[in-house]
């Protein structure tokens, strides 16, 4: 049984998502009147926020929160008043309309403050008087005190029913996955029994019926499945405007505090997005629309001395370019950012000289705002203070596997494009490989990935560098930057090393990794209080079979690999017996059924300058083999028409091209398969799941 | 009639106050896991676990303190963990097969402390427990809740989780 304090505790909790939908709806109608013009449009809204702020009072009274109440009660009667006049409020009218609504939402956070607010408040609010005829707005005298509203959490989600209706037809109709694996594990033992006593015929049967009945299975829900998962992904989907509703009021009351006045139009409030990517960004378009006010809007009498409108204008829009991405455009017709002012700091700071300064055009120049020691500089105020706190922004916003860029003109304003994924799992990411770590690079950071020769490495004061589209890039090993504890027996042994060059702000750097793994779709995982930010690591996400990986913080990796002397060391001491004579190129044949494996194969063997030829299949390869010159096979083993021994047989019989060295690739791992293979007459025999391309490189180096 | 009512009710109210008294005095027992760690005996109040799971594939992290060993996956979620040995200058021994992580979480916080094994989960009276030796100083002491008869050591889930020091917040300087 629930006693009393629960059963309130309940109603509490329930009472606070009801409020915060009127709360909402009160307020940015509040707002709405303040603009309204015309009596027609006037009215409708009075009409709404009187029935809100009505359903507001009942919903306290049922809590016994009784200041809540008694703060209602005045408000209705403002506007019972209003309506039966249909007459207008005035600015200061509203001012204290919306003080009223602002310390309900503190008491319902809080309810411990002091009743003398309420009863001040509500005196006020009686005194209103409301004329028939609308008064002259005037400033207002009263500066709005600055309480902040407790950032709403969104532990509550409304999703409609339809939605939540074809969720629960759905989640039913996968009972019989359920009922068909019972029966699935009832057939099992039934094989083994018949297995046990050996009764083949009995056994044969009882595999058709499973082989069936699982590929029915299959057929039926793998689709249903997909549709599921995208399906409550939508139900995680929020639009904008459930969190935008909230800007134009605190716009308001910022601008007021520093006598600017702001209009804030927002369009696009409907796109909906995945509420966690929401909430990732929420700060951050606060933190823009706050500098916006601060920094961009002028003052209304300069703006005017300008010929500009008093009133200054950031827009927020939100629009679907494409169906997996949004784009937020937060735009101010402010003063811009002084690319001048902004030039002399980074010069200053000593982060470019002032030769390569003159070169920069200056959209690459205003991408210095970015960078974090700009944004900490005092000498910000100087320029607009625009670079505060971006590079949070920055990193916010690539965290998400976004983008961020900004354009300005001086007097004109400033223009800011974030480009986000609608759902989190878009991220894509480079999974590689230091000694036994594995790490993910965001693939948004990532302009190319490499493999160089060693001795193509340029040395510019003792750091090797890489040049890439004209421009040279630095070097570093990701081993050292992070600090691990590793070997470096690896990276000798191989003339080549795979650099992925990454790009944040300005700066590309090109790290060196042993391995690349794979390119693919993850989900990011953020960590929990404890682990608040970790140097480096934005992350993690988790693949096959839960192994977690940690995601690359490339802002903090260029940082660290700026300040460090982590630079990649090759070793210069194999160069001198490695002198290549030119030698026609040789060519290889990959034989393999995957069209995956094959283009890994071939790409491997042809960056380090072998020809590759292709072919699908045994048979494939060896009318390949009879018409053209082949100096070595690597062939797989399983594949359909004709597998890798009876290819390898094959070859050893026929006669011009017997000698032709074979190297079969294989995920068969037994003794005996491995046996076979040389009895067949394989030159090599390497195992798929321990496959390392240097080995394979290796190998067929001694065999040609 | 009704004030009868009110009457009956608020003299139930009264009954299932006492009762619930009684059911108070009982509770003076501590309900507790039991775990060792470098063969010493350790005990967490139940109320803070949330489960206990085999150590399987940690994820080790850069640049983070010794104690944090690094990130697992609970079904989805990422949790860090730790190991005390680190706070109690304990010999160090390396991760084994039959090590334990034990879940543990207060308020918001939500963190693994690794043990070597887990011994029991058991009920022990509160007066059993004395206050730390005057011998442990700094975060030892801080860090302890009291010592049984039998030398077992019952941590203060709730100092540990609310520390600032086991708290990673690292800016690229």
């Amino acid at each position: 049984m629930e006693n009393e304090k629960e059963f309130q505790a309940r109603l509490l909790a329930a009472f606070k998502v009801e409020s915060e939908e009127h709360i909402n709806s009160i307020t940015n109608n509040l707002l709405k009147l303040e603009r309204i013009t015309s009596h027609e449009d006037y009215i409708p809204v009075i009409e709404t926020v009187f029935r809100s702020i009505h359903s507001l009072k009942g919903a306290a009274r049922a809590v016994n929160l009784k200041w809540i109440e008694a703060l209602c009660k005045s408000i209705e009667d403002v506007f019972a008043v209003c309506k039966k006049f249909k007459s207008k409020l005035s600015s200061e009218q509203l001012d204290i309309l919306l003080k009223g609504i602002e310390i309900i939402t503190i008491y319902i956070q809080k309810p411990e403050s002091d009743p003398k607010i309420f009863r001040d408040l509500i005196a006020k609010i009686d005194n209103i008087k409301i004329e028939e005829k609308a008064q002259p707005t005037q400033p207002p005298i009263t500066i709005v005190e600055q309480i902040k509203p407790e950032v709403k959490s969104l532990d509550t989600i409304r999703v409609s029913t339809s939605k939540l209706n074809d969720l629960l037809i759905q989640t039913e109709e996968m009972i019989p996955v359920k009922v068909t694996i019972a029966n699935t594990i009832k057939v099992l033992r039934q094989m083994l029994d018949s297995f046990n006593l050996w009764n083949p015929k009995n056994l044969q049967e009882k595999i058709m019926e499973l082989s069936e009945s699982t590929e029915d299975l299959h057929r039926s829900y793998s689709q249903q499945i997909e549709k599921l998962l995208s399906d409550i992904k939508q139900v995680l989907m929020l639009p904008f405007s459930s969190f935008l509703e909230g800007i134009p009021k605190m716009a308001r009351e910022l601008s007021r505090d520093q006598g600017k006045e702001v209009n804030i139009e927002i369009t696009g409030g409907e796109v909906e997005i995945d509420r966690r990517i929401l909430e990732a960004i929420k700060d951050p378009i606060i933190h823009m629309v706050r500098n916006a006010i601060d920094h961009g809007i002028e003052m209304p009498k300069e703006r005017i001395s300008i010929n500009k409108l008093p009133v200054g204008k950031i827009k927020i829009r939100v629009s679907t370019p494409a169906s997996d991405k949004i784009e937020l455009i937060i735009s101010d017709d402010g003063h811009g950012i002084d690319i001048k002012s902004l030039k002399e700091v980074v010069i200053k700071k000593g982060i470019i000289t002032e030769s390569t300064a003159r070169d920069l055009d200056e959209q690459t120049f205003i991408s210095y705002i970015f960078q974090s020691d700009i944004s900490t500089s005092p000498i910000i105020t100087d320029i607009s203070g625009r670079g505060l706190g971006m590079a949070i922004v920055q990193e916010r916003v690539e965290i998400l596997g976004g983008k961020i860029s900004v354009n300005t003109s001086l007097n004109k304003g400033t223009y800011f494009k974030i480009i986000l994924p609608v759902t989190i799992a878009s991220f894509r990411g480079i999974f590689t490989r230091v000694s036994e770590h594995v790490f993910v690079f965001p693939t948004v950071s990532v302009n190319r990935i490499k493999r160089v020769k060693k001795d193509e490495l340029q040395t510019i004061e003792n750091r090797h560098t890489i040049l890439e589209n004209h421009k040279t890039i630095p070097i570093v090993s990701l081993g050292e930057v992070l600090e691990l504890s590793i070997s470096y027996k690896k990276s000798s042994d191989s003339d080549y090393i795979q650099l992925v060059i990454v790009e944040s702000g300005n700066h590309q750097i090109a790290f060196t990794v042993d391995e690349i793994l794979d390119e693919e779709e993850c989900i990011v995982k953020h960590f929990g209080s404890q682990l608040a930010r970790v140097k480096a690591i934005s992350g993690a996400t988790i693949i096959g079979r839960g192994r977690v990986v940690p995601i690359l913080n490339i802002q903090d990796l260029i940082s660290l690999a700026k300040n460090s002397r982590a630079l990649a060391q090759v070793k210069e001491t194999q160069k001198e017996e490695n002198i290549e004579p030119e030698i026609p190129k040789s060519t290889v044949l990959v034989v393999d059924d995957s069209v995956t494996s094959r283009i890994l194969l071939k790409n491997v063997i042809e960056s380090s300058g072998y020809k590759v030829k292709t072919a699908v299949d045994g048979l494939d390869a060896l009318s390949i083999l009879k018409t053209e010159k082949i100096n070595l096979v690597v062939s797989d083993i399983e594949m359909p028409r004709m597998n890798g021994f009876s290819l390898t047989e094959k070859i050893r019989n026929e006669k011009n091209i017997s000698e032709t060295p074979i190297i079969l690739v294989t995920a068969r791992e037994s003794k005996e398969d491995r046996e076979r293979g040389i009895d067949s007459g394989a030159n090599a025999y390497i195992i798929k799941r321990s496959f390392d391309q240097d080995n394979l490189l290796s190998i067929i180096k001694r065999l040609i | 009639m009704n004030l009868d009512k009110e009457e009956i009710l608020l003299q139930r109210a009264k009954d299932l106050a006492k009762k619930k008294e009684i059911i108070e005095a009982k509770l003076l027992q501590l309900d507790i896991v039991e775990f060792y760690l470098s063969n010493e005996k350790y005990g967490i109040e139940s109320l803070f676990i949330r489960e206990i799971l085999p150590l399987k594939d940690l994820t080790p992290l850069p640049f983070t303190p010794p104690f944090l060993m690094g990130i697992i996956n609970v079904r989805g979620q990422i949790l860090p963990v730790m190991d005390l040995k680190f706070f109690f200058d304990l010999p160090a021994k390396g991760i084994h097969d039959f090590q334990k992580v034990i879940i543990v979480s207060y308020n918001s916080m939500e963190t693994c402390i690794i043990a070597d094994s887990i011994i029991a989960a058991k009920s022990i009276p509160l007066t059993s427990i004395q206050p730390a030796p005057p011998t442990l100083k700094g975060i030892q002491a801080e860090y302890i809740k009291g010592v049984t008869k039998e030398f077992l050591i019952i941590l203060d889930i709730e100092k540990i989780l609310t520390d600032k020091k086991i708290i990673i917040h690292d800016e690229v300087t």
